[in-house]
């Protein structure tokens, strides 16, 4: 029995030293990430195989039970196809003219000032705490994070999820818009007006909601106005969709006005992230 | 209870462990994965688990395995998982009570305690170093919260209790000997 009971100094020295862990990794730029980094290849590939196999064998037993469903659905396809190579040809030659006109008029497009790197969501969140969620894009896709510098994090509608809060060689860690730790300035789409926060919020946290606050007075605030980044602070770019206001609360003694929002993104079904950095001047690679 | 897995061997226990301690790992956090019921947190009843099935030793080192990937996986920092795990693993192997209904009556009632320490403990934690650059909340707003999805998280520890004992059972089955197996066919043969 007694072969199986740890020393007590044992417990009070990795005690000691993870008390002493805690307080050098909660520093910005600490070695944190240099760890995660080293256990990241090992780990990563390991539960990529497992995801990967479970992937294959659900793919596996999917397609035999839809087999005679899909049998029926080819002939339409087949016609459904010729008509969308037909379609493509014509966009093409739309795209092509497009850039054409683009780059006579020197027309400025939306994040044009930014490269989007594509990702894939590695892993959602653990639970309290562990509350930020992992993603395959790092250091080497040109993420570089320090205490002032982070870079949104979109989803394939292009709507604001949250910013990167930690990157390592391959993977970062994000921040997600729903999160108490998070704020971004915003504005109302359509309408000219002075900026306002919005951040996460413990309450509205679990119901994947955040709440819009810091309004400068005689702000028109609706339900179902959309809200945007407004560009201000330098970090997000303007015009990223954040969400929906789905409920306005104006306190009368205050004369402050605070907003519940609805994010845009699809929040925890979230599989593919796009991240904005920004381009390096002549290149398309961040 | 616990007495049917005194003598296996440790290289196998560790093989398990990994094995088990990836699997959790990964469903637990699969990207776009819900569950209708709640969440089960199998990374922190694993050491309970083990340390209830093994001891403390075991305990000890698997809390703080788990705890390092419940970090590497969703914190802004490395130390709290592992200490709350390794706590975790040490306090059940203490209370283990092997081939006893005591055991028992404690792999019910741990599991409950832990669920309803774990999160208000880190929700604390977390107004102390927030992720942000700023206090995000205050103590007694998070404290609120927290005890406000206890009861969901003693759901999903025995959830989770019942699923990782489940694979403990797989993991560490023992093959009857073939020469057990063909004296008791010779005997019920006459």
């Amino acid at each position: 029995m007694n072969r199986r009971r740890p020393r007590v100094i044992l417990i009070v020295l990795l005690t000691v030293l993870l008390a002493a862990a805690m307080v050098i990794t909660v520093m910005p730029s600490s070695s944190r990430t240099k760890l995660a980094s080293f256990f990241g290849r090992v780990y990563d590939p390991v539960a990529d195989f497992i995801r990967t196999g479970c992937r294959r064998v659900g793919d596996y037993f999917g397609a035999i039970g839809e087999n005679r469903r899909l049998a029926g659905e080819i002939t339409s396809l087949q016609e459904e196809n010729a008509q969308l190579r037909q379609d493509l040809m014509q966009y093409r030659r739309k795209a092509e003219s497009f850039d054409l006109l683009k780059d006579n008029l020197n027309l400025k497009t939306e994040f044009d000032r930014y490269t989007i790197v594509g990702g894939e969501v590695l892993n959602r969140s653990v639970g309290p705490m562990f509350d930020l969620f992992r993603i395959n894009l790092g250091n080497e896709d040109g993420i570089m994070t320090s205490s002032d510098r982070s870079y949104p994090v979109l989803d394939h509608r292009r709507c604001l999820v949250g910013r990167i809060q930690s990157a390592e060689r391959r993977t970062s860690r994000v921040l997600p818009l729903t999160h108490e730790a998070f704020a971004v300035s915003a504005t109302i789409q359509g309408r000219t007006g002075i900026p306002f926060r919005v951040r996460g919020d413990l309450k509205y946290r679990d119901k994947g909601l955040c709440i819009a606050d810091n309004f400068s007075p005689g702000t028109p605030v609706r339900i179902g106005d959309v809200v945007i980044t407004s560009g201000a602070g330098g970090l997000f770019a303007e015009g990223i969709v954040i969400g929906e206001i789905i409920d306005v609360t104006r306190s009368p003694e205050t004369q402050t006005i605070s907003c519940v929002i609805k994010p845009t993104s699809v929040g925890e079904n979230l599989r593919y992230v796009f991240v904005l950095t920004e381009k390096k001047e002549g290149t398309d690679r961040p | 209870m616990s007495a049917r897995f005194d003598h296996i061997h440790l290289v196998r226990r560790i093989v398990v462990y990994l094995v088990v301690a990836i699997l959790c790992s990964v469903i637990q956090v699969w990207p776009g994965f819900h569950f209708s019921f709640p969440m089960p947190d199998f990374l922190l009843m694993l050491p309970l688990v083990a340390g209830m099935t093994f001891g403390e030793k075991d305990g000890l080192y698997l809390g703080l395995a788990t705890g390092f990937l419940r970090e590497f996986l969703g914190s802004h920092m490395i130390g709290p998982g592992m200490l709350g795990g390794m706590f975790i693993g040490l306090i059940a192997g203490r209370l283990r009570a092997p081939g006893t209904k005591k055991n028992l009556l404690r792999f019910i009632l741990l599991p409950l305690a832990v669920a309803i320490i774990h999160r208000p403990l880190m929700a604390a934690l977390e107004t102390v170093a927030p992720p942000g650059d700023r206090p995000a909340h205050n103590v007694f707003q998070a404290l609120t919260h927290a005890l406000t999805r206890v009861p969901y998280d003693m759901l999903g520890a025995m959830i989770a209790v019942a699923i990782i004992r489940l694979l403990f059972l797989l993991g560490f089955y023992k093959r009857k000997k073939t020469r057990e197996r063909g004296r008791r066919q010779t005997v019920l043969g006459g």
